[in-house]
């Protein structure tokens, strides 16, 4: 039976998951898909996605590492400011910084722990998205605060890959360099929306600098040449990094308020980075935060390929102005999103059938077969 | 150990790296690119009274030296490579028939601590003279790369680490 925290965990994820599929369709809509989408929803197909799923997704990540009761306000906050934002609007915006300062106070709490430059990094993020969510409520548009946005996750989620690259010893200055490209994009992403031609050539070059730090020191580059998941993981990482790289040189040519340009930007680094890197997780996380077990399996390549193929498509489209390549590989990203639950399902099913399969084991100790082995021991998960 | 079986007719047929006892070629949890072998493979028939011999301290001794090795089962999914290779593992002390582990992990933001507990102490429990197990996370000293075993450093390809 699923404990209390199991189980409010799991409505977290579903309430998340709902709202990316609201998303996903808002986003559809946007792309001329004839769906029945409000025009509220349609309007907020971005924030939707960035404060409602990514952000919820983050905080639970993060109260789940606390393992207090009371952290997991804020995974709940980002949930119904999630809500707030689909069925609102723009009316629910100041709830986003509620969530976002419930982020940083996890991330206090976190830093208190243990202070370190990748903790530290998580809390200078989170701070940005505090920052930007309040320049958006206070009447900034969205085009002119998603670099904010854009900052937050990848300030964060590089901080996350400094974690794991410190297993390979990384040199001093390399990590140095990480905490000094990640301090210039947020404060990047926030003097942009006051000296926006001034800064964002500044938020371009760390962009890039940071996809260009992966591609040197992270350690998807060594566990690439392992197997199972770990390797799985460390493809869309390294796939991830090359986006950023991408979406930093698109910006040194000019970042434009909305246009092609605008969503070639904005969909390389959350799609292509955050995404993908959301892929790579899941099947570590999930199992930990819902209790469901995610076994590794080939098929977890299927939507992890459609979604790197369907975003060259839509950023090919952008920068070629295909409307149609931008569309289907609109379409091409919603329809990733909808196989990865599938193929984890498949996965899981996989898994089952070899277990149910009878290999030979004879033993000195009376078990005489896998299912009586597992019988005695499976079940004190 | 109940449903440990300690001399299995063909070990090599099954991977023994957690209790899925899955078959050899599977490797369908994704840890590692090879089947975790059973001891009896690597240390014959008396493999458990091989751990017993080598040692002359207490009893004690040989129960934390079998911790130690029962732990080498539980990975870090991400780096498919195991708990106490990586350095995770900072103590193990036996207190009777309890067994007290202090663990910590690479980051105090990672989510996975829960999910190791559960897994360590369903590892330890199987082990003989063992009743409960008191797995706690520590924070303090810090994780660094230099607790990493030569063997995790080989796993990764990383340069061997100068003295």
């Amino acid at each position: 039976m699923p404990t209390g925290e199991t189980r409010a965990r799991r409505v977290t994820l579903l309430v998340t998951a709902a709202l990316a599929i609201s998303a996903a369709l808002a986003g559809l809509s946007r792309l001329s898909f004839n769906l029945p989408v409000g025009a509220t929803l349609s309007s907020m197909h971005g924030p939707l996605f960035v404060l409602g799923v990514f952000t919820t997704l983050i905080a639970l990540e993060r109260a789940v590492a606390l393992g207090s009761r009371a952290a997991y306000v804020a995974p709940f906050f980002g949930a119904i400011a999630g809500i707030g934002v689909a069925v609102f609007g723009r009316l629910a915006c100041s709830l986003t910084i509620v969530s976002a300062a419930l982020l940083v106070l996890l991330n206090v709490a976190i830093v208190r722990r243990q202070a370190t430059t990748h903790t530290w990094l998580m809390l200078v993020g989170s701070l940005g998205l505090v920052g930007t969510n309040l320049a958006w409520t206070l009447g900034l548009g969205i085009p002119e605060v998603a670099q904010g946005w854009l900052a937050f996750f990848v300030v964060t989620i590089s901080a996350e890959r400094l974690e794991l690259a410190r297993i390979a010893s990384p040199p001093k200055y390399a990590v140095r360099a990480l905490a000094c490209l990640s301090a210039v994009l947020t404060v990047s992403s926030l003097s942009a929306l006051l000296l926006r031609d001034l800064s964002l050539p500044v938020f371009g070059s760390a962009l890039s600098l940071i996809g260009a730090w992966m591609w040197r020191y992270d350690l998807a580059r060594r566990t690439v040449r392992t197997a199972g998941l770990p390797r799985y993981s460390a493809f869309s990482a390294l796939l991830g990094a090359s986006w950023l790289l991408v979406a930093g040189g698109l910006c040194l040519l000019g970042f434009p308020l909305g246009g092609p340009r605008y969503d070639a930007v904005l969909h390389a680094v959350f799609v292509g980075y955050v995404l993908s890197m959301v892929f790579a997780h899941a099947p570590i996380i999930v199992p930990t935060v819902a209790g469901i077990e995610v076994p590794f399996h080939r098929a977890l390549y299927l939507p992890l390929a459609l979604l790197h193929l369907a975003l060259l498509t839509r950023l090919v489209g952008d920068i070629a102005g295909i409307t149609e390549w931008r569309r289907f590989g609109g379409l091409g990203n919603a329809l990733s999103l909808a196989l990865f639950p599938l193929a984890i399902l498949w996965a899981r099913r996989a898994l089952a059938a070899s277990r149910a399969a009878p290999c030979s084991l004879g033993t000195a100790t009376g078990a005489s077969n896998p299912s009586s082995v597992r019988a005695n021991t499976a079940h004190g998960n | 150990m109940p449903g440990y079986p300690t001399r299995p007719a063909h070990p090599e047929r099954v991977c023994w790296g957690c209790d899925q006892y899955c078959p050899a070629d599977d490797l369908v949890c994704g840890n590692g690119s090879e089947r975790t072998p059973h001891p009896v493979e690597l240390f014959g028939d008396d493999w458990q009274e091989w751990a017993r011999s080598n040692f002359e301290d207490s009893d004690d001794d040989v129960t934390r030296f079998r911790i130690v090795e029962a732990l080498r089962t539980v990975f870090d999914p991400e780096v498919g490579v195991n708990i106490v290779d990586l350095g995770l593992l900072y103590e193990v002390e036996m207190d009777g028939t309890l067994a007290k582990i202090a663990l910590t992990m690479t980051s105090p933001a990672c989510p996975l601590g829960e999910q190791l507990i559960a897994q360590v102490t369903r590892r330890v429990k199987i082990l003989r003279g063992i009743e409960n197990v008191d797995v706690r996370l520590v924070w303090d000293p810090p994780w660094t790369p230099e607790r990493m075993s030569a063997a995790a450093r080989a796993t990764l390809g990383l340069p061997r680490q100068e003295e």
